[in-house]
């Protein structure tokens, strides 16, 4: 068993590598759109190399920066387009990372009242009245404030409940009968009673999720 | 030429045992190259066909499509908590993950058939299916059926132990794997099923072969009948997950499984069965037996094919007089597995289906190598797998990644191109499957209302839309007449026909139409969103074959009125060229390329 240990470390390191080399090419790709002028790949790019997020990496934080210093700049000279879509992919990146840990999340709310309100005079400008801008700018807030992801600790709660009553109902038979089929009975028990505590956590949390 | 003894000096218990003196090193090595390999070649994000749904549906806890998948969205689910990379490639490293347990497993199917055969060519065979293009690019995208085949490999090795009926437990063990399996893909577990009763009737008559006339051997049978019908139960209870859910991730999602029918229909999916029923053509099953074969050996290539081949021809008379469980086992999946493809050769996620068929015959390919190497006096056959993986790895090509991010790029440009507040209105499995990822994943554009064309006469689609969008919801049983404002945008697509009287209304906005826009992009325009979408890459043909099919529907939505604008004429043109340096020689190009000089003419 510590040899597939060991393997599991492995192909974890593998994990880890893969996406670090690749949000450090992205970052250097981004770095030199930037610099050519092609800021709409230099964004796309950016996004990749924030996504490729991993515990240690640094690019993935660079990037970041960079995205909101790209939309800040371009609000400064009035080009809301390239605004928008700076801030579009850094959220995007910011919630693409989410897992146990949520890294960005520190961009979440500043991010998203940009976005609002650039939303909001993205409408006035196609039309709708200026007098609804508070309106707009909290209607697309709030939009911007959902989300589809389960939250992640009823997501815990159901992976881990799922996994132990699977292993519950393994044990049970593994451990709860003989090899002639015979009740061993506190293994049994046991086993039931834990398959079934856990079967109901997880039927709780699908529930609640 | 003379047989030797026949195959069978080694019962099952016996190469278990052996397999257990073994230890856990080689499947470990077997898991550490697999699961390096799948991991480092894993696609970076969400890709073409059902990719991006199986990963939005795991990461919000939702249904996907019939038959609605509840294992793999928990398993998703439970990869997509880990800090590496998004998760767009979380999902993909699900399946890289479930692969490797897969040859995992598999390697220990190999080892416990032949366990004398070296245990370095029981590793050559595991690692084969990472190098046969369809069944890596099961392995390095989020889809059901690396899990599945995981599942799969389970079944077996317990369908091995269950039938020498030596340790009741695997019984129900077997039975309650099979569940779960059946939990992931329906259809490909209840392939399983004739091979698991199968093997637990070989089980009981062996044990009651081993005590004839026992009394206590029928009820140690009865008393395992018993384990079995509870690990069956335990296992099915999974389907719980699709009730809870039936509204999760609100309006993404497929189906509202919440009352038992719902949940029946969801199950079977009822839903293919009939679409498959109405568009089913004849098919010539010469035909589609000649492209299974062409189909295998393009996976394969000539000279492992060749020797997989000797090694059947060679080691078929071994094979009969070792009258081998495993082997017959091994041939029902071949047949089932292949006999779908030739039964139903349209079915687009037929690899997934091939990946369990080529397992079961690189087995049979094993068996049939010990069988040679005990029968005739060719000791070293086994060793043509080292050949056979070498082979597979000298002409292994990771094309399938190039252009990775092309799917993802055409579906934000899309969306990008819908009005603040305004409504998608998809035409596409997997463009609309791609909005559901961008939705879940990042968040993209909550204020676009996304409705797919193919199921808006489906209640559930009413349901789900109606607990983010409730206006565009109210507004769906009026389809399409209700979806002719300016805040709505049209994916192309097939069945155009259904949109009525918008059709000669629809004007090209970029990618997608709009009605009575007031004026058509250009074609310069075009070319810069799709300059934007390839940046440079030349996708793999995966791609270009989606890629070259947009654009074929763009032109046929374009050349559908019968007097097209002749901005249309100009971007239809465009269309088809551009498609055709993806796709030459392409008959529904050809198609488009008549209608378009016609139209041009009047």
């Amino acid at each position: 068993m510590r040899a597939l240990a060991i393997a599991a470390v492995l192909v974890i390191a593998v994990i880890w590598t893969r996406a670090a080399t690749s949000a450090r090419a992205e970052l250097e790709a981004a770095n030199t759109a930037r610099a050519a002028g092609r800021i709409d790949e230099a964004i796309e790019r950016y996004q990749y190399a924030l996504r490729g997020y991993t515990p240690f990496a640094e690019a993935p934080g660079r990037a970041g920066e960079a995205l909101d210093e790209i939309a800040r700049e371009a609000q400064a000279r009035g080009d809301r387009a390239t605004a928008i879509d700076a801030l579009q992919r850094l959220r995007g990146g910011v919630r693409a990372t989410r897992s146990l840990l949520a890294p960005f999340d520190g961009w979440a709310s500043s991010t998203h009242r940009q976005l609002a309100r650039l939303l909001a005079e993205q409408q006035i400008a196609e039309g709708a009245p200026a007098a609804q801008r508070a309106v707009l700018r909290a209607a697309r807030l709030r939009e911007l404030n959902r989300g589809h992801a389960a939250p992640l600790a009823a997501s815990l709660l159901i992976v881990i409940a799922f996994a132990a009553w699977l292993a519950g109902a393994v044990f049970t038979v593994w451990r709860g009968l003989d090899r002639d089929a015979r009740w061993v009975p506190g293994y049994a028990s046991g086993g039931a009673l834990w398959t079934a505590g856990w079967f109901a956590l997880w039927v709780l949390g699908l529930w609640q999720a | 030429m003379s047989f030797g003894a026949p195959a069978r000096d080694l019962d099952p218990i016996d190469r278990d045992a052996s397999l257990h003196d073994e230890g856990w090193i080689p499947s470990a090595l077997v898991l550490a190259l697999a699961g390096g390999f799948s991991c480092w070649t894993a696609l970076p994000g969400p890709h073409w066909f059902d990719t991006p749904e199986f990963t939005a549906i795991g990461v919000a806890l939702a249904t996907s499509h019939p038959p609605g998948h509840p294992l793999h969205a928990l398993f998703v689910r439970a990869v997509t908590l880990a800090p590496f990379g998004d998760v767009g490639f979380r999902g993909n490293l699900s399946s890289a993950l479930a692969f490797s347990l897969a040859l995992l497993v598999f390697y220990r199917v190999l080892r416990a058939s032949a366990s004398q055969v070296p245990r370095a060519l029981a590793i050559c065979v595991a690692l084969v299916p990472l190098f046969l293009p369809m069944l890596w690019l099961q392995a390095i995208r989020s889809e059901v059926y690396a899990l599945q085949f995981l599942a799969s490999a389970t079944c077996a090795r317990l369908c091995q132990r269950a039938a020498s009926g030596r340790d009741l437990r695997d019984a129900p063990l077997l039975v309650l794997v099979l569940g779960v399996a059946g939990t992931c893909h329906t259809f490909i577990a209840a392939l399983w099923l004739p091979i698991a009763l199968w093997s637990l009737a070989a089980g009981a008559r062996a044990r009651l072969h081993a005590r004839p006339a026992s009394a206590s051997a029928r009820a140690e049978l009865r008393r395992a009948a018993a384990a079995c019908a509870g690990a069956g139960v335990v296992a099915l209870s999974i389907y719980a997950y699709l009730p809870l859910r039936a509204l999760g991730g609100r309006d993404v999602g497929w189906g509202v499984p919440d009352s038992a029918a719902e949940l029946w229909k969801t199950v079977t999916a009822e839903q293919w069965q009939r679409v498959a029923a109405s568009e089913r053509a004849p098919v010539s099953a010469l035909r589609s037996a000649h492209s299974a074969v062409d189909y295998m050996l393009a996976q394969l290539g000539a000279p492992a094919s060749a020797i997989l081949f000797a090694l059947f021809a060679l080691g078929l008379l071994g094979l009969i007089r070792a009258r081998s469980g495993t082997a017959l086992a091994a041939c029902a999946t071949v047949l089932l597995v292949f006999g779908a493809r030739v039964i139903d050769p349209l079915n687009p996620d037929l690899g997934g289906y091939l990946l369990h068929g080529f397992a079961a015959l690189l087995l049979l390919a094993w068996l049939a190598a010990d069988a040679i190497a005990r029968t005739w006096p060719l000791r070293g056959a086994p060793w043509a797998f080292a050949l056979v993986l070498a082979l597979c790895v000298a002409r292994f090509e990771p094309g399938a990644t190039a252009g990775a991010r092309v799917p993802e790029r055409i579906a934000r440009a899309m969306l990008a191109e819908v009005p603040i507040s305004g409504t998608l209105v998809t035409s596409e499995y997997w463009s609309t499957f791609m909005q559901w990822y961008l939705q879940v994943a990042e968040g993209l554009r909550p204020d676009v209302a996304r409705v797919f064309r193919a199921q808006v006469d489906s209640p559930w689609l009413a349901r789900r839309l109606a607990s983010a969008h409730p206006d565009v919801a109210a507004r769906l049983p009026s389809f399409p007449r209700s979806f002719a404002r300016a805040d709505v945008r049209f994916e192309p697509g097939v069945e155009q026909a259904r949109l009525g009287a918008l059709v000669p209304r629809l004007v090209a906005v970029g990618l997608t139409f709009q009605v009575d826009a007031e004026r058509w992009s250009s074609v310069a325009e075009l070319e810069r969103i799709d300059a934007r979408i390839l940046r440079g890459e030349r996708p793999a043909a995966d791609g270009r074959r989606m890629l070259a099919y947009f654009r074929a529907q763009h032109a046929a939505w374009l050349l559908a009125p019968p007097a097209p604008a002749p901005a249309a004429l100009a971007l239809a043109a465009s269309d088809l060229q551009r498609a055709e340096r993806l796709a030459p020689h392409d008959a529904l190009l050809a198609e488009l390329r008549r209608r378009l000089a016609q139209r041009g003419e009047r």
